[in-house]
């Protein structure tokens, strides 16, 4: 990625962040409304939790035996009449889409909302050979119009009030201006409509695969997904590995727990479950179908003691719940992916020098894990991250001695004590040396230890 | 769960989703049903691969054969499925699935025998997987604008079961 030359600096781009009121209301409405929905959607299943530990060890079935399930899934695909295609990384996946579309001489593309085609970066890839790209859930496509990324896994334009998006349409499509959603979205719907039917292929990601049939399954509230999957003649799909899933009789507790958890909806408006090309007698389905099957650093995480955030579905709760990710948004993350799963795949993927702020933007404090409808332990895998941090010695070295200084003291009493009384002593001073930083917000230290009021 | 209550959790959960509702026993109810439905103006798509299908009537001035320029698709579906008010749609029927995506209502006859009461009942009774399985609940919608909930993105504004 075009990213990894840099780091990530998520404590100014926070910082930024924090003084954007209108920005942080935003958020704040549309993290509550998801929450409480999903809260809402989950009480009429009482075996919630029942349900949560099968999705897990379905998951990690999978993920455990996963070169098994990628031959098994390729097999079942190839003979349901797709072109299965495995790449490595990134760079190997974009030119394998590029070079079909070329080959077919593709000029346009409607493309279904997927965050594996942001992780590969493939329109900017597409665009540069000529290929124009057209995102169609209508939060990426507003992302697309105003030259942007999304900032959220299932609301990508969650961080764009109503009146900024009219603005945007009255810009790029040179309608009149409202700030109307149920006329932006008509609008929207108008010009999409006509893209649909122009485009020569189609691209989509997909929710989960099936390794028995071969078969790719999509959620979509909007319809888009069924659209890119039936209109143009010729369907491209990206998918990472762990998106497997054994077969068609595990996916009704994913029916169940995706949903709910994304958006608090009982299921989707739309399940599309689609195995291979189109078959004698059938009128619908693309002539053309290719799988782009994405290592990219999967089976390295499986491999690893970090493979449990593989069992992930792309939800979006734990960005919902995360009270770090819920005051400075997607954005802050400078990442495909946002919030406590983005922290751990992002280091993951990207590499621990590019991505090792990313660590501390979490508080710890739980409600990730709780929430996860698969069981991802983030707490655990954040704080092995935070340990793999400092053992690679990232922090400052002004952290890093404060650490050590602290370290030493807590193993001697008489050390801790003199301490703890020179802060105490100190700390007017040094509240009137910071001025206005967080000192003040700081409880003030006692100069007499608590063990010594009890005696 | 006997027939008749499959049919009631079935509707429940469809209007939940935001379809109309409607259950029939006969040609004649069947008809009226439809003529309520005509009342809206455009014109309309029916497959006629199906005795239910062929019962539809639909004026001749109003008959559209290319369902990509119809404004009502009145079609029966494949099965349903009652724990969640879904109407599935497959292309093993040799039917056009995005003509039930493309215009703006979607009427699906839904045969009560065909009411599985929930998803893993519906996935065993597949012989094989047909090229496309779509499952449809309520019309498309979006929330994608400050979260704010609005019907008929991409697809149909709305959608009609009728149980027969």
């Amino acid at each position: 990625m075009s990213s990894s030359t840099r780091r990530i600096d998520f404590r100014s781009l926070a910082k930024t962040t924090l003084n954007d009121t209108p920005l942080r209301n935003a958020l704040r409405k549309a993290t509550d409304t998801t929450n409480e929905k999903r809260i809402r959607a989950f009480a009429s299943v009482p075996e919630r939790q029942l349900l949560r530990e099968t999705a897990s060890s379905i998951r990690t079935e999978v993920i455990q035996n996963l070169t098994t399930y990628v031959d098994k899934f390729s097999r079942n695909a190839t003979r349901a009449g797709a072109t299965v295609h495995r790449a490595h990384d990134a760079e190997a996946a974009r030119t394998i889409i590029g070079d079909i579309l070329r080959d077919r001489g593709v000029k346009k593309v409607v493309k279904a909302k997927s965050m594996i085609t942001e992780e590969i970066q493939l329109n900017s890839h597409l665009e540069k050979q000529g290929t124009r790209v057209v995102e169609t859930d209508l939060g990426e496509y507003i992302v697309q119009l105003a030259g942007e990324r999304p900032s959220h896994i299932t609301a990508p334009a969650i961080h764009k009030s109503r009146q900024q998006i009219g603005k945007l349409f009255s810009e790029q499509l040179g309608v009149d201006y409202t700030y109307d959603p149920e006329v932006l979205t008509a609008l929207a719907r108008k010009v999409l409509r006509e893209e649909f039917f122009a485009a020569q292929a189609g691209i989509t990601g997909a929710n989960f695969a099936l390794a028995e049939s071969g078969s790719l399954v999509l959620f979509t509230n909007e319809g888009n997904g069924r659209m890119v999957t039936t209109l143009p003649p010729l369907h491209v799909a990206v998918m990472s590995l762990e998106k497997i899933i054994p077969s068609l009789s595990d996916l009704p507790i994913f029916l169940a727990l995706l949903p709910r958890s994304a958006t608090g909806q009982p299921i989707t408006s739309y399940v599309s479950i689609i195995s291979g090309t189109r078959k004698c007698g059938e009128v619908s389905g693309a002539e053309e179908l290719h799988i782009v099957l994405l290592d990219n650093g999967r089976s390295k995480i499986a491999a690893s003691d970090y493979r449990e955030i593989l069992k992930c579905i792309r939800c979006g709760a734990c960005m919902n719940v995360c009270p770090v990710y819920g005051v400075v948004g997607g954005h802050c993350y400078d990442s495909t992916y946002a919030g406590p799963m983005g922290i751990v795949l992002t280091i993951l993927l990207e590499g621990m020098d590019h991505a090792h702020t990313l660590a501390d933007a979490s508080t710890l404090c739980g409600a990730c894990a709780e929430v996860c409808p698969v069981q991802v332990p983030l707490v655990k895998l954040i704080s092995k991250l935070r340990e793999r941090k400092v053992r690679e010695k990232f922090p400052t070295a002004l952290e890093r001695s404060g650490m050590l200084a602290f370290g030493l003291a807590s193993e001697t009493p008489i050390l801790y004590g003199l301490g703890q009384w020179s802060l105490g002593t100190l700390w007017p001073v040094l509240e009137r040396v910071a001025g206005r930083g967080p000192l003040p917000r700081i409880p003030k230290p006692h100069q007499i230890p608590l063990r010594r009021r009890f005696k | 769960m006997n027939v008749n209550s499959l049919v009631t959790l079935f509707l429940e959960k469809a209007a939940e989703a935001g379809a109309g509702i409607a259950t029939v026993n006969s040609a004649q109810e069947f008809q009226r049903i439809i003529s309520e439905v005509l009342q809206e103006h455009g014109s309309v798509y029916c497959p006629c691969m199906t005795d239910k299908e062929r019962a539809v009537p639909i004026p001749a001035d109003r008959r559209q054969a290319a369902y990509e320029s119809a404004s009502i698709t009145i079609e029966e579906s494949f099965a349903a499925v009652a724990e969640t008010g879904t109407v599935i749609c497959s292309s093993a029927s040799g039917k056009f699935l995005q003509a039930s995506l493309l215009t703006e209502h979607h009427v699906a006859i839904v045969p009560r025998e065909k009411i599985f009461p929930t998803f893993p009942e519906f996935f065993v009774s597949l012989a094989e997987m047909p090229t496309n399985i779509t499952l449809i609940t309520g019309p498309s919608r979006t929330a994608d604008i400050e979260k704010t909930l609005i019907i008929g993105m991409h697809g149909p504004k709305k959608v009609t079961v009728i149980v027969w």
